[in-house]
């Protein structure tokens, strides 16, 4: 089996082109994606405030990251709600602030809510300042700045519409969807090679060799595994440690979590070169399959925000949502074993059925 | 007599259909056994049915009397295969496919790499062996698509028309290997082609397959003699005549009749005085004798004779 599977490496050694050409598509389109889509909504703002007032609140509005806040006079910023160019304007006063909303801004409410927060903050920190004796003025000032910078402790909320408490992180939607979706490709080049020398016989050769044919499908499988692994390994690696995305403490359980998937799109491979009886045909076959599994899947958009029943009812059938699930649940949403134990078992339960079916197709098309 | 290989109605069927009928063989240790029959006559099947790659519908495969259907095991270790295909790595070097065809026998590492010298040697790569294979002349994928069969030094060698779409050259370097190989180390050879002179050349014994039967068996002379008391006739015309060939199909005396262009050969009966009816009818269509030449029937004229088509149409 070694003897396969070093062979195997040694092919790989004279044409990486491929598999280092995929590796760099995911990670510049990762990259774009990531960066393209994260779609800040414009603000105008104008205010009455002193503009020490005004940058306290400024610094506050800043950390909101899906706005964006330009400042205006208060004729300029009315003007741009009038013609469309933004959907809401913020008037700054001294004792509270005011929206300029055009009709179809829905998130008025949420940003009311950002601002009240904000508002309330600053005011309670002014009343504290204020109300406190002028030689200690300073003193309270830095001990308040400190409190706000590290708090005792935090109290975390989820937005009411959001059931499952699901969040969202652009980056890392990119980063696995498209990495989930290309490592497809890689693997069904991996798979390929049985194809390939069951067209050139080196197959028979192989079969009627001293080595067992388990250990020979166990090689080439063991060679696919390891070439879509180690992409995936590779590029979540490149985006944690060179670009710097996060993943919430998930990384090394996401090159854990990531397993299973792999396992799923082996198998499903061998399903298809059971299916296909060229390499040309199997690569059909792959190219035609990948696409809608990942559109399926929620590689390209997320999957809570698509209404059709018929899409989610399909969706329940792509290895990709639950392997999305897996990685999501070890991230951004800080899932429980027991949730990722769904994802895991549907993966291993697909990987079972499409690895039996294939290999038992494949034996009998040996026969004819 | 006891056969080490011996195949016992050996039957495949696809589609209800028996792309390989009841055949029986045997091949003793050390001889060239041919398998001839023109392109879908059932070789390849029967082939991979002997090699134990696919399971026949009915009959048997016995090794030392034993079968081999369900213990394929004993019958691959004393086995070599050459495919039709060139079954290579096309991107590895001669010697890497030496080397990985010879590791999944489980040889030892020495004896290995002695082989691989020796086996390079003898198809004549030693040269070219770190040139990968993709950019070898199609003589050269030949020789060594042989030689990956022959490095764990099998008692028993199958061929499966080892010389297609080859040059000449390469082809009777081939046949010489095989010839050589069969001498040297007493390896059995079961050889399939449907060029009649590679098996006349190669084989002590021959069995004639068409449509997935086996329709005649023995020596070379033992076929021959199956049309002992005719002769074939070879004419050389002047041009192509289609009524010349039309008048000869009717006349009783001839039989066999095969026209190719300008040439035509038919078979007579030993003691007939032929010549002067084919005189008189090239003097009827107008067409010139420029020769003709009597020889002793080949198998392609057994072959015609069998089936009344010519091996390679």
């Amino acid at each position: 089996m070694m003897n396969i599977l070093k062979t195997k490496f040694l092919l790989f050694r004279r044409k990486p082109a491929a598999y280092i050409i995929t590796t760099i598509i995911i990670c510049v389109f990762t990259y774009l994606m990531g960066q393209g889509q994260v779609t800040k909504e414009p603000i105008a703002l104008f205010s009455t405030l002193n503009n020490e007032q005004q940058s306290v609140i400024m610094k506050e509005l800043k950390k909101l990251s899906q706005y964006d806040f330009t400042v205006y006079e208060e004729d300029e910023a009315i003007k741009q709600v009038k013609d469309g160019k933004v959907d809401v304007a913020i008037s700054l006063k001294d004792d509270g602030y005011k929206l300029i909303v055009a009709p179809d801004f829905m998130n008025a409410p949420m940003l009311g809510n950002e601002l009240n927060t904000i508002y309330s903050q600053v005011l309670l920190k002014n009343a504290i300042i204020q109300s406190s004796p002028d030689e200690q003025k300073e003193q309270i000032t830095s001990k308040i700045v400190k409190i706000q910078d590290d708090p005792s402790f935090n109290i975390g909320y989820k937005n009411l519409g959001n059931e499952n408490g699901l969040k969202f992180d652009q980056k890392l939607r990119s980063l696995f969807g498209f990495t989930l979706f290309m490592v497809i490709y890689t693997i069904a080049s991996g798979v390929n090679h049985i194809v390939m020398e069951r067209r050139d016989r080196i197959w028979e050769r192989i079969t009627v060799s001293a080595i067992p044919k388990w250990k020979a499908y166990l090689a080439n499988l063991t060679y696919s595994f390891l070439l879509g692994y180690l992409q995936i390994a590779l590029v979540l690696s490149i985006f944690y440690f060179a670009v710097g995305v996060d993943f919430y403490g998930g990384y090394w359980k996401s090159l854990i979590v990531v397993i299973p998937y792999v396992l799923c799109i082996v198998s499903l491979s061998i399903f298809i070169a059971a299916i296909a009886n060229t390499p040309g045909k199997f690569n059909a076959f792959m190219t035609v399959l990948a696409v809608p599994l990942a559109m399926l899947g929620g590689a390209y958009w997320p999957l809570e925000i698509v209404t059709s029943k018929i899409m989610l009812a399909l969706s329940k059938i792509s290895p990709i949502k639950y392997g999305m699930d897996l990685l999501n649940g070890v991230t951004v949403n800080s899932s429980s074993i027991t949730d990722l134990l769904f994802p895991f078992s549907i993966l291993m339960f697909m990987t079972v059925i499409f690895m039996g079916i294939g290999i038992n197709v494949l034996e009998k098309k040996e026969q004819i | 007599m006891e056969f080490m290989i011996e195949v016992v109605d050996l039957t495949k069927t696809y589609k209800k259909v028996n792309v390989v009928d009841h055949v029986n063989l045997y091949i003793e240790p050390g001889e060239i056994v041919g398998l001839l029959g023109p392109n879908g006559a059932g070789k390849s099947t029967a082939i991979a049915m002997i090699s134990t790659l696919i399971k026949p519908s009915k009959g048997d495969v016995l090794l030392n009397q034993k079968s081999v259907i369900n213990d394929q095991g004993s019958l691959r270790e004393v086995l070599g295969v050459v495919p039709q295909e060139i079954a290579l790595y096309s991107d590895l070097t001669a010697r890497e496919n030496l080397h990985f065809f010879g590791s999944i026998h489980k040889m030892p590492k020495d004896k290995l790499k002695e082989r691989i010298e020796i086996v390079l040697q003898e198809i004549g790569l030693q040269d070219e062996n770190k040139k990968l294979v993709k950019h070898y002349s199609g003589g050269m994928k030949r020789r060594l698509n042989i030689g990956v069969a022959l490095l764990h030094e099998p008692e028993y060698l199958i061929m499966d028309e080892p010389t297609v779409g080859i040059d000449p050259q390469s082809r009777n370097h081939i046949l010489e290997t095989v010839k050589k190989l069969n001498e040297r180390s007493n390896t059995a050879i079961i050889y399939t082609s449907h060029y009649m002179e590679e098996v006349e050349f190669l084989c002590n014994r021959i069995y004639i397959i068409d449509k997935g039967r086996v329709i005649a068996s023995g020596t070379k002379d033992e076929i021959k003699s199956i049309l002992s008391s005719e002769k074939t006739i070879r004419l050389k015309l002047e041009k192509p005549s289609k009524k010349l060939v039309e008048d000869l199909t009717l006349n009783p005396m001839l039989s066999n009749i095969l026209a190719k262009d300008a040439e035509i050969s038919l078979t007579v009966a030993k003691d007939t005085n032929f010549l002067p009816m084919i005189l008189k009818l090239c003097d009827q269509h107008h067409v010139a004798l420029n020769s003709f030449q009597i020889e002793e029937p080949s198998l392609e004229d057994v072959f015609l004779h069998l089936t009344g088509r010519a091996l390679r149409n």
